[in-house]
């Protein structure tokens, strides 16, 4: 017996048709992205809020956010070159409302911290999922129009959540991680399979950082 | 054989810019269509086939992208320019099937495609579907060929294939495997087993098939079909930027893609190559190892030495 398979044995698709995908589903989502953007920028902002209403409004923004991506980006679009992302995407339904429930109910998310080095780093890291990773993806496919925006692309979706959870009590943050990671896995072997190293950032990010965060406490600030 | 797009429909559908920005290969190509491609007869019928065929791992999984399918179209239309004929395609290739039969349909056929896919399921009854489905997909009424994927689930489906066989529901059958997978099992299934095809990995580095496999094909009179002839492109990465020997075109080589294809194909075993491209620049040169002389004996020795001096 002999076995030479390598990882991009496994993939069956090509990164021009991996990136084709960003263009072609931001061409049908417009404007949609200044909804994402807003709502996106508006997170924070509401979780930094004292009135526990304004959090739920949060997150509920996120759990919609994971909706969109996993309904629209996963399964109309990624899931048909690669059939294990069908499951993926029902999994990013079940997570917004794993988020609903825990993070919106069961264990309250805290106050985003209003001052101080926390604050600093949660806003730089908000911006940078927002603003700077949508990015990469254009920048590989040379053209502004493969942007991955959060609230509706995966890769970033996954990571902007992350802050989030860093305000979510340690004990059941770990539910709420689950599906991330293995989405950082996932996608971040796919993207290694693909000679796609600019772009297996991201979800290496994500995979490094949710793996912090299991064992980190909150973050949140009380009130 | 199922249909195969007209000359007519090729020319008239060519666009400006491809014309403009193809031309010296147009030359070529309209050689070509005026020479008789290498072709070697299935053992079990006597039928000739072109011993260049298409792959479409990876390269026909484009989802509903127009724009691809639109250029993978072009592509297949370089095929058959060139007189291709074989078509190999599989189920686990996602939508590629879905893009073949777009792309033919987009194209019109003729009677000369030779349509071959794939069943890849653990499931006996799905099994049966899944043949209808890829039917349905290429837009075929038949397939000329098809195979059990990677040995999965092969005594059922076997049976299945050697029923619609004797139904007139497909011409050939046959069972395939790669990477050098299930080998024991693989040449016990050639051994007792009524196969018109086996389709295995082979070229000039992987090699591993000379020993038992492509001797048992031509005893048993089975029909070769060789997978991932630039081992999934591979030997590009490895050989592109070194210069061919100064003997290559004496063995018929004028390019490294002839160079890998022609090794395969001058096997005696062998009845096929099918290299799979996204590229119409690829498909023009792959399809160009079909014409001319083929690489002797000692030419081919020549170029696994050459290759492993590199």
């Amino acid at each position: 017996m002999r076995w030479d398979y390598s990882l991009a044995d496994l993939v069956m698709f090509t990164p021009e048709v991996y990136l084709r995908l960003f263009s072609r589903f931001n061409e049908a989502a417009w404007p949609l992205h200044l909804l994402a953007l807003l709502g996106g920028l508006a997170i924070p902002f509401l979780l930094s809020r004292p009135l526990p209403l304004f959090r739920h409004v949060a997150i509920v923004l996120l759990a919609l956010a994971w909706i969109y991506t996993g309904l629209g980006f996963l399964l109309e679009y990624y899931s048909p070159i690669n059939w294990p992302v069908t499951y993926f995407a029902y999994g990013f339904v079940a997570q917004a409302m794993l988020i609903g429930a825990v993070a919106g109910w069961w264990h309250p998310v805290g106050r985003w911290p209003s001052g101080g080095a926390r604050a600093g780093i949660l806003w730089l890291l908000w911006l940078l999922c927002l603003l700077g990773l949508p990015w990469l993806t254009a920048s590989a496919a040379d053209s502004w129009q493969a942007l991955s925006l959060f609230a509706m692309t995966p890769d970033v979706t996954v990571v902007a959540t992350l802050p989030v959870l860093l305000l979510v009590h340690r004990r059941v943050r770990w539910l709420l991680l689950l599906l991330p990671l293995g989405w950082c896995f996932f996608s971040a072997a796919t993207l290694l399979a693909l000679e796609t190293a600019g772009l297996m950032v991201v979800p290496a990010l994500g995979l490094v950082a949710g793996l912090v965060l299991l064992f980190l406490p909150s973050w949140s600030e009380p009130g | 054989m199922a249909n195969r797009i007209s000359r007519r429909h090729f020319l008239g559908g060519l666009a400006t810019v491809s014309l403009v920005s193809q031309m010296p290969v147009l030359g070529i190509a309209s050689q070509h269509q005026r020479s008789e491609p290498i072709t070697r007869p299935i053992p079990g019928s006597g039928e000739q086939l072109p011993v260049i065929g298409m792959g479409t791992w990876r390269t026909f999984n484009v989802g509903r992208d127009e724009k691809l399918l639109t250029q993978r179209a072009q592509v297949l239309k370089t095929f058959f320019e060139y007189q291709g004929t074989v078509i190999d395609s599989s189920p686990m290739y996602g939508t590629a099937e879905l893009a073949l039969g777009k792309a033919l349909s987009k194209l019109g056929r003729d009677d000369e495609l030779f349509a071959a896919t794939k069943i890849w399921t653990s499931d006996t009854e799905e099994g049966v579907k899944q043949a209808k489905e890829s039917r349905q997909l290429w837009g075929v009424e038949r397939f000329d060929l098809l195979q059990v994927h990677n040995l999965v689930n092969w005594q059922a489906h076997l049976e299945t294939l050697k029923t619609m066989k004797e139904r007139g529901e497909v011409r050939y059958i046959g069972i395939t495997t790669s990477h050098g997978r299930r080998l024991q099992e693989f040449e016990d299934i050639m051994e007792r087993e009524p196969l018109d095809f086996v389709q295995l990995t082979y070229n000039v580095l992987d090699r591993w098939a000379e020993e038992r496999l492509l001797p048992l094909a031509q005893e048993r009179g089975i029909a070769v079909i060789a997978n991932r002839p630039f081992q999934g492109g591979r030997l590009f990465d490895r050989f592109q930027g070194q210069p061919l020997p100064s003997w290559a075109g004496d063995a018929g080589c004028e390019n490294w893609a002839e160079y890998f294809l022609k090794f395969i194909v001058s096997h005696p075993a062998v009845t096929c190559a099918i290299p799979a491209t996204t590229q119409v620049e690829h498909m023009q040169e792959n399809m160009g190892a079909q014409f001319g002389a083929l690489p002797d004996p000692g030419q081919r020795s020549e170029m696994i030495r050459y290759l492993e001096e590199l």
